[in-house]
């Protein structure tokens, strides 16, 4: 069946026959499998507050199975693609020979250097399975809500901290955290008279002050914001409804099993705490672990609660689902992946076009001019030395080469001037948005002050502005726009270099 | 009786003459003039068949077998129309000189035509591989001017012009992977798909004689063999201009013959010519079977044109013998010998107009001489050795 294939491939298509491409495909879509399915075995509800991120699941050591993975594909399918070269043989090829082979390396490169997303994707689309957006949105309202009667610290319930007394202020959402009397002792504190004022009340500290979310994801559509949470509060003080606190709590209880955070809690005691008297001032912090140390002993808690855990756990789950924030970050990974796998192709195509002669001296020389402009950019002082001095570069090694090949000369020359060219090319436009955004920042601290609204930086700059609001997909737009580049232009010019004579 | 059907008379004789090989090749080269699949599959199951054993090069039933085959191959050709007779390659005054190393090859002129072979030869050195070089467009020439004149040789797409131009080092890269699949790969790109694919490549194989070589690997074949396979993928793409460098190195004898008849009949095809320029140092072989000659020199051409047009003044006799100096003079006394030389292995002997190679032969014969090997080279470039 395989040499059937095979055989078509070989007598019907050569340039899918000499690339490989469907045997290095189904390899790395059998291997994005595993480490899809691997992503999903590693993960459950009861395991997420262990790890750090998404990233973390796998850990160092999934990351070089990775890229070992991806080396030994590589390798193999070099093995067989480097068998046969009919550019170089000057066999007669179509119009788009050259283009559709590039295009067919870089999918080789792209799918084979991004095992480790798809082992993301396997951890994400578990998550999802058991707290899709809607769930999780209940899930944030049910602990942002209990964590109203879970204190941790003192401030969220100080009587300046509340709603009403937020809305007073000009940084309506930055909060008194000069609570304690010994953060008092500083006379110097611009609401020093304010806070001693507030602190004399009998409701300085209750559960009633409370406007503050516990966490705070994405947007999503049906999440409370600190009002919400507040009015519920309110509304649960006021009626002295025990019963409907009583199943907050255990909502949130089940949600800690669920998640498997570490706590030790006791329902009654907080319902009593909250309704203790009619200020509900009875705020007893819960500490953050099952030990506390006193004097050299380790002493254990009654009651504690890992907010980090819980904290962690949310964080973990919200990087999982498909927000527009999370969509943004996955672009920006894949264009990373992108722009590897192109500058992997480049050189890679560099060895099929050219003789290794030319290959060997451009890379070798690439070394040399980096660390010759590093080492100008170094002494010169001036912070845009690099990105101008490598623009002028890579005019300059596209120029070159169109003059000797067009005289005939310096075959040599031309092949690793080229070479060069093709190597910084996709960064140029990296290199100009380095320098649009290197003057705006000077113009900004001219002109205006960084607490300039945006409107204002949109006028006197616009194209600054839009430039450094869209870097990320100018980034993605220049990476598809090399790839044509690289396929349609460069491949012809090595065409017009392969059959120059040598002197 | 047109030309192709001498040619498959011609075939038929050798067959009946117990040619077998020879009639063999020519079956093979009468098929592939036809480009008609029909005949390749009916020729290809020839080829299998008279593979199959070696008796059945002898049978009874071969020439039957070959008749039927004739009786396929007359029905499946067409007669071509004429063939162009012009200058294939124009190389006038071409010279280059390397920046490093004293050696410079001097202006030269070549005119190849279609169906032509011109040999080039000389010693080590002597800029045999540079010319080849020059017009292969590798080098860039230092004064003068290359005109190529194949099919897309007028466009100005370089890479288009230099994919009608085979050239063939002295030293062919190495193939990697199966030598077959090298063969079916450069196939496609002829332009042959699928089935097409297969039977031009295996007919071309049958022709070069590598069909037990086909599921080897590079390294497990021969120079010689290597040669051949190499010629096999230049030919699978029909090229119209053949550039070989010193293809004969690396062969025995037999091969040598069998290379040399290989092209020549190549450059005679009637449907496809190739125009033929090959290198080397077996001057004889190549002198029997070239059109003209390039004799090179310290980068000098010492023959252009066709040989016969250049021949030397008087007759010159290459010949070895055990007899010494004294008896040859002796011997040749009654002709107009004007000077005798021995480089130690043979001696060369220079007459006057008026004798003959036959008087020569005559003297030789009278006086008894041992000779182990005697040539008239007066027609040939080896005089310049």
């Amino acid at each position: 069946m395989l040499n059937k294939i095979n055989n078509y491939l070989l007598t019907h298509n050569p340039l899918l026959w000499n690339s490989r491409i469907v045997w290095v495909l189904l390899c790395n879509v059998v291997l994005h499998l595993l480490f899809f399915l691997a992503g999903l075995a590693s993960i459950s509800a009861k395991t997420i507050s262990s790890f750090y991120g998404v990233w973390s699941v796998g850990g160092g050591s999934l990351i070089t199975f990775s890229v070992l993975c991806s080396l030994l594909v590589i390798i193999v399918w070099l093995v067989f693609y480097l068998r046969n070269n009919a550019f170089k043989n000057f066999y007669r090829i179509g119009k788009w020979y050259l283009a559709k082979e590039f295009f067919l390396i870089f999918i080789v490169v792209l799918t084979s250097i991004s095992y480790f997303e798809s082992f993301n994707y396997g951890v994400k689309s578990k998550v999802r399975s058991f707290t899709g957006t809607d769930v999780f949105v209940k899930e944030v309202n049910t602990i942002n809500q209990a964590m109203v009667y879970l204190p941790g610290e003192k401030s969220s319930y100080f009587f300046l901290n509340s709603c009403a007394e937020k809305e007073k202020r000009e940084d309506g959402t930055q909060e008194i955290t000069y609570v304690d009397s010994s953060g008092l002792s500083n006379y110097n504190y611009p609401n020093y008279a304010a806070i001693r004022n507030a602190l004399r009340r009998p409701d300085a500290l209750s559960y009633r002050n409370y406007c503050k979310k516990f966490f705070s994801p994405w947007s999503y559509e049906g999440l409370w914001d600190n009002k919400k949470i507040s009015a519920e509060n309110t509304q649960l003080l006021n009626t002295k409804n025990e019963a409907a606190l009583r199943g907050i709590l255990q909502s949130f209880f089940t949600l800690t099993s669920k998640y498997n955070i570490d706590s030790r809690l006791n329902i009654d005691t907080i319902i009593n705490l909250v309704f203790s008297n009619g200020y509900h001032s009875g705020i007893k912090l819960i500490p953050e672990q099952e030990f506390r140390d006193e004097y050299g002993k380790s002493i254990q808690n009654p009651f504690y609660l890992t907010r980090y855990d819980l904290s962690r756990t949310l964080d973990f789950i919200n990087d999982c689902l498909p927000n527009p924030e999370n969509l943004e970050d996955q672009k920006s990974t894949w264009m990373i992946i992108g722009y590897v796998a192109l500058s992997f192709s480049i050189l890679l195509l560099c060895y099929r076009r050219f003789s290794r002669k030319v290959f060997l001296i451009s890379v070798v020389g690439t070394i040399v001019w980096a660390i010759v402009v590093g080492l100008f950019a170094a002494t010169s002082g001036e912070s845009l030395t690099i990105p101008v001095l490598l623009l002028c570069l890579c005019f300059l090694f596209l120029v070159a080469p169109f003059v000797s090949m067009k005289e005939n000369a310096a075959k040599t020359f031309s092949g690793v001037s080229l070479n060069w060219h093709v190597y910084l090319v996709p960064f140029v436009v990296m290199l100009l948005v380095w320098l649009i955004s290197d003057y705006y920042s000077s113009q900004q601290i001219v002109h205006t002050n960084y607490d300039t609204a945006d409107e204002l930086k949109k006028l006197r700059f616009p194209i600054s502005y839009w430039v450094t609001e869209n870097t990320t997909n100018i980034f993605l737009v220049n990476l598809f726009l090399m790839i044509a580049y690289v396929a349609l232009a460069f491949n012809k010019w090595a065409k017009r270099w392969v059959v120059m004579a040598e002197e | 009786m047109n030309y192709f059907n001498n040619r498959l008379q011609e075939v038929n004789n050798y067959f009946l003459n117990g040619d077998v090989h020879l009639g063999y090749r020519r079956l093979l080269d009468a098929a592939i003039e036809t480009n008609n699949f029909d005949v390749y599959e009916a020729t290809l199951q020839f080829c299998d068949w008279y593979d199959a054993d070696e008796k059945n090069k002898t049978s009874a039933t071969l020439h039957q077998k070959v008749q039927d085959l004739l009786a396929v191959i007359t029905n499946g050709h067409k007669e071509n129309t004429a063939v162009d007779s012009t200058a294939k390659i124009e190389a006038n005054g071409i010279s280059k000189k390397y920046a490093h190393g004293k050696f410079s090859l001097a202006k030269t002129n070549v005119e190849l035509h279609t169906g032509q072979i011109i040999g080039l030869v000389g010693e080590n050195g002597n800029g045999k591989t540079t010319l080849l070089r020059l017009l292969n467009g590798e080098l860039q020439s230092d004064s003068g001017t290359i005109t190529y004149r194949y099919k897309n040789s007028s466009t100005t797409n370089k890479y288009n012009v230099k994919s009608g131009l085979a050239f063939i080092p002295q030293r062919p890269q190495s193939w990697y992977g199966g030598l077959m699949e090298n063969l079916q790969y450069a196939s496609c790109f002829t332009g042959y798909k699928g089935h097409q694919n297969f039977l031009w490549t295996e007919m071309i194989v049958a022709r070069m004689g590598l069909r037990q070589f086909r599921t080897y690997n590079w390294s497990r074949i021969s120079s010689g063999y290597k040669m051949r396979f190499e010629l096999a993928r230049t030919l699978i793409q029909k090229p119209e201009v053949l550039l070989l460098d010193e293809p004969l190195a690396n062969l025995d004898m037999l091969a040598q013959q069998i290379i040399l008849e290989d092209l020549r009949f190549l450059a005679q095809s009637h449907t496809a010519p190739l125009s033929i320029i090959l290198s080397s140092q077996q001057l004889y072989e190549v002198e029997k079977v070239s059109d003209s000659v390039i004799f090179l020199r310290n980068g000098v051409a010492q023959i252009e044109g066709g040989v016969a047009a250049e021949k030397a003044v008087g007759l010159t006799i290459e010949l070895e013998t055990t007899a010494n100096r004294i008896v040859l003079q002796k011997a040749f006394s009654s002709l107009p010998l004007q000077k005798l030389s021995f480089n130690g292995g043979v001696y060369i002997l220079y007459f006057d107009n008026g004798a003959t190679f036959n008087q020569v032969l005559a003297a030789i014969a009278q006086e008894g001489l041992p000779v182990k090997y005697i040539r008239d080279i007066s027609s040939s470039s080896r005089r310049f050795f």
